[in-house]
C-alpha cells in the first residue's frame, strides 16, 4: 500500500510540474502597462485590407450581414471575410474558451452585456483612436468600455420601449399613449385593469411584466431614472443601499402587487396578440414579429417611450464588434468593423435586420423616423445608459434577478432587499 | 437462499488483497523485459492496440478531473486563464465558501429532495409495470412496453418544452382541463410550492421505462419450475412474488437504483430548460450552481461544487451496494 500512495504522490507532484510549465508558457508576455483596462488604442494601417478576416456572429448568419461582406471585398480585393454563425444560447461559452485558450477567431459580434467580462478577461484590443466615440449614442458607447478603455465598436443598438394595444387602452379611456410620468402610468394601468372582463372580455393584466430571468433590464432603468446609480465607479463601491434605488423597487414592485402585472411568467408577446395583456416593454425586433405572426393586429398596437419619474432614462442593449488579442489579421479586421459601422453600412444593416443602428447619422441616413413605430425607440436611445462596466456584471445581474423575485412575490421587503443585494454584490465584488 | 441461484464470485469481499505490485508496473515490465518472447509480442500489440484510447482517456478525461481538482483549490477566475501567474492557492477557501453560500445550500436540499422522493418513487412504479405486464395485461404487452419506454429515449429537452407547455398557467392543457371543473389551477411551474414536485413527478415518469425494462427482462428469467414448485406448495401470487420474485430481482433493483440515482443526483436538463432554477430557486440543484458558476467565470467555485456532487455520489453509491447488494 505504501508504494502506491508513494506513487500518487509522485504522479500528482509530476502533474503539477507539467501544468505550472504549461501556464507558464502561456503566461509570458504580459507586461505592466497594458493587460484590461490599460491598453493603448489599436492602429489601423493605411491602404486597404489584405488577407482573410474570420468573424463569428451570432444566430442566422443574415443575408444582410452577407452583403456587406461581398461589398467590402469588392472595395478591398486582397482581402477575403469568413463569417461562422454561433448559436447565441451557446455564444458566450464559446468566446470565453477562445479567449482562454488564445484559439479566437479574428473579430466577433459580442453581446454588450459581456463585453466587461470579456474584456477583463484580456480578450479584445483597444478600439483605434480613428474610430469616434461621437459618432454613436452615448449609452451605445458606453457598452464598449471597461475601465475606462473602450474595446469595441457599437453594431446593433437595442432598447426597450413601451408596445401599447389602442384598442384596447381606448377602451380605459386612454387617448393616444399612456402617460410618461410614472404616476400617470400607473393611474393609466389601473383604469386599463377596470376593463377587464367586460369591456375587454380576454384582458387579464393591464400589462407584463418580467419577474425572474433578465428583470433587471426592467428595474435598473427605474433607478437610472431616479438619478441614482448601483455602482460608483470612482469609489468602486456599489450603492444598493441608497434612497434612489429603495424607490426604484418600490416602484417595480408597486405594478404586480396592485394586481396590475402577472407573477406567474406568462410569455408576454403571446399574451399581448392574444389580448390578455395591455401593453408590455419590448425592444425594436418584436414589431417585425408582431407583423409576421398577427398581421390582422397591424394598426392597434403602437409603442411609447418608458414612464419616467425624475428624469428619462432607458437601458442600452444590442451588440458591440470586437477585435481580439489573438487576431491573426487585425488590421484587416479593424477595416472591416470601421467599414461596417459607417453610418451608410448601419443603416442598410438595421434597415435589412429590423433592428436599429447605433449612430444618429445611419439613424437618419437609413430613414427611420418614417415609421411611426420607431419614433419611440430614437427617443429613448438618447437617454438610455449602459450597466457597470464591471467584468463580474453577469453575477451581480443575477443576484438583482433573484432579489426582484424576492420582492415582487412579497418574499421580501424593499429594505431587505436592499440589504442583501448590497452584502451580495460586495462580496462577489467587481473582479480582479 | 439465493447463493443457489446466483453464483458469488471468487474472492469476492473482505478477504480480497489488493495486489502490491500495481498492474502497470508488471505491463511496463513485461513489455520491456520480454520483449522477443512470444508473450511479450502479444502484450506489446495489446498496448499498441489500447494507445489511442489511454492517450484520449487520459488527455481529455484523467487530466480535466485532475485539473478540476487542483482548480478547486485555488481562485482561478476565468480571467485568470490568460493571466494563470495570478491565481494563487486557497486551500479549501472554496469549499468553506461553498456551505455558507445560502444558494448552494439550497440547491443541495432540492437535489436531495430530489433524490430521496424520486428514487423511490421511481424504482416502485418501474416495478409495479413490469410485474403488470409480466403478469396482468397480456394482451397488449408490446403496447405498453413501448408506452412506457418512449420518454426514456425522447429528448428530454423535448419533452420539457412539452411539459412546460402543458403546465402554462394561462394557456396550458391542464389548467384548461382543470377550469371545466371549475378549478383555478395553480401557476405550476412558476410556483414555489409546485416546481419541484412537478418535476420530480416528470422524472419518475420519464425513468420508470427503464427501471420497467430491467426488472421484466428479471422477471422473466425467473424459472418456471420454480414457480410451479411454489405454487404446489400452497404459496399464493403475493408470496410468490415476495419469496420468490423479488429476491431474484435484487441485482437488476441494485443497478438501477445504482444507476437512477446517479441521474438524480447530477438533476440538471429540466430546471435548465424549463425554470432556470426558479422560481426563487425552488428548482435549482446542484450541478445547476455548478454550471451558473462556471458561467459566470467562477472555475474556482464551480470545480469545488462538482467535486462536493463527486463525493455525493460515491457516498449515495456505497449506500446503496451496502443496502440491495445480495448478502448469503
Amino acid at each position: 500500500m505504501r508504494t502506491t500512495s508513494r506513487h500518487t504522490v509522485r504522479t500528482v507532484q509530476a502533474l503539477s510540474v507539467t501544468i505550472t510549465a504549461a501556464l507558464l508558457a502561456t503566461g509570458c508576455g504580459r507586461s505592466a502597462d497594458s493587460g484590461p483596462g490599460k491598453d493603448a488604442p489599436a492602429k489601423i494601417g493605411s491602404g486597404k485590407a489584405k488577407g482573410t478576416v474570420v468573424m463569428w456572429s451570432m444566430g442566422d448568419t443574415d443575408p444582410a450581414l452577407k452583403n456587406l461582406a461581398k461589398k467590402f471585398e469588392q472595395e478591398n480585393p486582397d482581402a477575403h471575410v469568413k463569417i461562422t454563425p454561433v448559436p447565441w444560447a451557446s455564444a458566450h461559452d464559446k468566446l470565453t474558451t477562445a479567449i482562454a485558450g488564445g484559439n479566437t477567431p479574428d473579430m466577433s459580434v459580442i453581446g454588450t452585456t459581456w463585453m466587461a467580462e470579456m474584456a477583463a478577461m484580456n480578450g479584445f484590443q483597444a478600439t483605434p483612436a480613428s474610430i469616434k466615440s461621437s459618432d454613436f449614442y452615448p449609452g451605445q458607447w458606453d457598452t464598449t468600455k471597461y475601465k475606462d478603455t473602450s474595446y469595441g465598436v457599437p453594431f446593433i443598438a437595442n432598447t426597450m420601449v413601451v408596445y401599447y394595444r389602442t384598442d384596447l387602452t381606448e377602451k380605459a379611456g386612454i387617448k393616444g399613449a399612456p402617460a410618461t410620468d410614472w404616476d400617470g402610468y400607473l393611474k393609466d394601468l389601473k383604469a386599463i385593469q377596470a376593463t377587464a372582463g367586460k369591456q375587454n372580455p380576454k384582458l387579464r393584466y393591464s400589462t407584463g411584466w418580467n419577474i425572474g430571468f433578465n428583470s433587471w433590464i426592467f428595474w435598473l432603468p427605474l433607478v437610472w431614472q431616479q438619478g441614482g446609480d448601483i455602482y460608483d465607479a470612482k469609489t468602486g463601491k456599489f450603492t444598493f443601499d441608497s434612497p434612489e434605488v429603495a424607490k426604484a423597487l418600490e416602484y417595480y414592485a408597486s405594478i404586480p402587487q396592485q394586481g396590475l402585472a402577472p407573477t406567474d411568467k406568462t410569455e408576454s408577446m403571446p399574451a399581448f396578440q392574444a389580448g390578455q395583456i395591455a401593453t408590455y416593454q419590448e425592444g425594436p425586433g418584436v414589431g417585425g414579429s408582431l407583423h409576421n405572426d398577427t398581421p390582422k393586429l397591424d394598426g392597434t398596437w403602437k409603442t411609447a417611450p418608458l414612464p419616467y419619474s425624475k428624469q428619462p432614462a432607458g437601458f442600452a442593449g444590442g451588440s458591440d464588434l470586437a477585435v481580439f488579442k489573438d487576431a491573426k489579421n487585425a488590421d484587416a479586421a479593424w477595416k472591416f468593423a470601421q467599414f461596417l459601422t459607417e453610418p451608410a453600412n448601419l443603416a442598410a444593416y438595421a434597415k435589412a435586420t429590423g433592428n436599429v443602428p447605433p449612430s444618429p447619422t445611419a439613424w437618419d441616413e437609413a430613414k427611420l423616423s418614417n415609421d411611426e413605430n420607431m419614433k419611440a425607440f430614437a427617443e429613448q436611445l438618447k437617454v438610455s445608459k449602459a450597466p457597470p462596466a464591471i467584468g463580474t456584471w453577469q453575477q451581480i445581474a443575477d443576484a438583482v434577478d433573484s432579489q426582484l423575485e424576492r420582492l415582487s412575490l412579497g418574499k421580501a421587503t424593499v429594505a431587505q432587499v436592499q440589504q442583501a443585494l448590497q452584502s451580495k454584490a460586495t462580496s462577489i465584488g467587481t473582479g480582479r | 437462499m439465493t447463493s443457489m441461484f446466483t453464483k458469488t464470485p471468487p474472492g469476492r469481499g473482505d478477504t480480497h488483497e489488493p495486489s502490491t505490485a500495481g498492474p502497470q508496473r508488471s505491463a511496463a515490465r513485461r513489455l520491456f523485459a520480454l520483449r522477443s518472447t512470444a508473450r511479450g509480442r502479444q502484450a506489446r500489440a495489446a498496448w499498441v492496440l489500447a494507445a489511442p484510447f489511454l492517450a484520449l482517456f487520459l488527455a481529455f478525461m484523467l487530466l480535466p478531473v485532475v485539473w478540476s481538482l487542483l482548480m478547486s483549490l485555488t481562485d482561478t477566475q476565468s480571467a485568470d486563464l490568460r493571466t494563470p501567474l495570478n491565481v494563487s492557492f486557497t486551500g479549501f477557501d472554496n469549499y468553506v465558501r461553498l456551505f455558507q453560500d445560502e444558494q448552494f445550500v439550497h440547491a443541495l436540499r432540492n437535489t436531495a429532495v430530489f433524490v430521496v422522493v424520486g428514487l423511490p418513487l421511481t424504482l416502485a412504479a418501474g416495478l409495479a409495470a413490469a410485474v403488470a405486464l409480466d403478469r396482468g395485461i397480456r394482451r397488449f404487452r408490446a403496447v405498453f412496453r413501448v408506452g412506457f419506454y418512449l420518454p426514456v429515449i425522447t429528448s428530454i429537452v423535448a419533452i420539457a418544452v412539452v411539459w412546460k407547455t402543458l403546465l402554462d398557467p394561462q394557456a396550458g392543457l391542464v389548467n384548461t382541463v382543470l377550469g371545466w371543473f371549475g378549478i383555478d389551477g395553480p401557476a405550476w411551474l412558476a410556483d414555489t410550492r409546485f416546481a419541484l414536485p412537478v418535476m420530480i413527478l416528470m422524472a419518475v415518469w420519464r425513468n420508470l421505462g427503464t427501471v420497467m425494462i430491467i426488472m421484466l427482462a428479471g422477471l422473466q428469467s425467473v424459472p418456471h419450475s420454480l414457480m410451479e414448485a411454489a405454487e404446489l406448495d400452497g404459496a399464493g401470487a403475493w408470496q410468490r412474488f415476495w419469496r420468490v420474485s423479488f429476491p431474484l430481482l435484487r441485482p437488476a433493483l441494485l443497478l438501477t437504483a445504482v444507476t437512477t440515482g446517479i441521474g438524480y443526483l447530477q438533476f440538471f436538463d429540466e430546471p435548465f430548460v424549463m425554470t432556470q432554477g426558479g422560481p426563487l430557486d425552488s428548482t435549482l440543484s446542484a450541478t445547476m450552481y455548478a454550471y451558473d458558476q462556471f458561467g459566470n467565470g467562477n472555475y474556482d467555485v464551480a470545480s469545488a461544487a462538482g467535486y462536493v456532487i463527486f463525493v455525493l455520489i460515491v457516498a449515495l453509491t456505497v449506500l446503496q451496494f451496502r443496502v440491495l447488494r445480495d448478502k448469503d
